[in-house]
Order: structure tokens, then sequence, then C-alpha cells
């Protein structure tokens, strides 16, 4: 594998740990189980935290 | 039973919401770590039913950590969860001796169920990996199974217990086991699981239909 085949196979495998924090949190907002409000504001802040690593992520010049 | 679990995840976010979401899941999750040292001296002191193992721990390696756990003590259950599906990372996964392998693709839910497998005995490999599993070509020669092996290793892969399939069989429980045994030494397989993965890979026997990798014992 050439040096960018392994730092794009490192990358996707960066972008699914916060990705599966998002997909995980977001399942349950939208499911059916009752959530507190301060849950909901908390599940919330941690999709948003984990969609801001991803960007940053795409950002980083990794990709360049 | 409630499943007790350690938890060993370096990403402090996805280690935070994996004790939330399993937790909502039915799971009691009673220790987390950051590093290997820290989740190797938990699973030591709460003896857990079963740990989730994030392969890359930073500088760490969850892989050489589980070889460490089932040095000390080779019945512990443990389900290694990455994500990423290389497939070298995959048979270094199952080599390692862990009985589950799991990728960060999956719903809380199909994560639950493989720790479950898993800390009854079983095993289980994500049904993402299954094409890595059939594409695998391997330059060396295995010995052949018998008729009987492939059979069993193929109502392994079914998802049936070794109980199950000897009612199925009509076979013993004990012959079963020395089937089993005789595949897993033929293919130089660490775990049942690994014997099915050998065995997909080989082509001795089918995928299954539906589902992942799941045996129970």
């Amino acid at each position: 594998m050439t040096d960018r085949a392994n730092e794009l196979s490192k990358l996707r495998h960066d972008l699914r740990t916060p990705l599966t924090v998002v997909i995980g949190f977001a399942e349950i907002m939208a499911g059916d189980r009752p959530l507190s409000d301060d849950d909901r504001r908390d599940y919330a802040e941690r999709v948003l935290s984990a969609a801001i690593e991803i960007r940053e992520l795409i950002d980083s010049n990794r990709l360049g | 039973m409630t499943l007790r679990l350690v938890l060993i995840e370096d990403h402090q976010a996805l280690r935070e919401g994996l004790e939330l979401l399993l937790g909502r899941e039915g799971c009691d999750v009673v220790g987390t770590a950051g590093t290997a040292a820290e989740g190797q001296q938990l699973v030591e002191e709460l003896a857990p039913d079963v740990s989730l193992v994030d392969i890359r721990l930073g500088e760490d390696d969850g892989i050489d950590l589980t070889r460490r756990l089932l040095i000390g003590d080779p019945e512990r259950r443990i389900v290694l969860y990455t994500g990423s599906s290389d497939e070298d990372l995959l048979f270094s996964g199952l080599d390692s001796g862990a009985r589950g392998y799991a990728l960060k693709d999956g719903s809380p839910r199909e994560l639950v169920e493989a720790l479950g497998l898993v800390a009854e005995g079983g095993s289980y490999v994500d049904p993402r990996l299954r094409p890595a599993l059939l594409s695998r070509r391997s330059t060396e020669r295995l010995p052949s199974l018998s008729n009987r092996e492939r059979e069993i290793l193929d109502l392994l892969a079914q998802g049936l217990t070794g109980e199950q399939v000897a009612q199925e069989l009509v076979l013993s429980a004990e012959t079963v086991k020395t089937h089993i045994r005789n595949a897993m030494s033929k293919l130089e397989a660490h775990t049942r699981v690994h014997a099915i993965a050998i065995a997909l890979r080989e082509g001795y026997i089918s995928p299954p239909d539906d589902a992942g990798v799941t045996t129970r014992d």
C-alpha cells in the first residue's frame, strides 16, 4: 500500500470514530423512546461536537 | 441477566457515548479506560462478563492488549472494536484469540448483540466483514477437512450451538466437540469463529444467508 493509500485508510478509520457518536445519538433522538430535555440537549451537544471533529478531519491537509 | 462490561476506547467522546448508549441498551458498564494499561488493570480487577476493546488505542494496540489479557486468563471474553475493515487486521484480531470482531459502522443494538453472544461463550464477526472473509486469498496449503467437519462448521456458521449441531446430526455432544477440535487443529485456528472464518475463506463452507458469522458453544 502506498503512503497516500495508508493515510487515506487511517483517515477513514479516524472519521468512523466520531461518526459512530453522531449516528448513535442521532438514532436515539430520532427514536420512539421518551427523552428528557436535559438528555436531548446533552445528546445534541455530543452530535455537534463529533460533527465538528469530522469537519476538522476533512479540512485537515491529509486529503490535500 | 445484565451484562457486566468493561469498555476500552481511547477516543473520549466515543468512550463516553458508548457508555451511555450501551447503558440505555441494558448493559452494566462497570468500568471504562482510555489506555491499554488502565484497561488491563480494570479487566483484571473487575472480571467483567465481556470486554470491548478498541483496536487502535492511541499509541497502544488493542490486539496486543487482547493477547496479554488472554495469557492471563484464556477464558476472558473480548470483542475487538474497530473502524477499519482491513482484512489483515481482521485475521490478526482473530488470531489474538478475541471471540468477537465488531465494526464501528454497526448500531449500538448490533454491538449489544455481539457482546451478549460473546459473553455467553459464543463468537461474533460483523456481517460487513463477510466479503473480506470470502475474498481472502491464501497461498498456504491447508489439510482437507472431512465431510463431517465441513458439515459441523457449516452448521456452526449458521448460528447453531454445539449441542444443537449434535441434535441435528444425531451425534453425541462430545463427538461434535472432537470434530470441532480436529477442524480447528487442521485449520490452525485458535477459536471456533476463527475456524469458520478460515473455512469460509477457503471455500470449505458457504456463507450463511443472513446476519454475521455467529457461533455459540
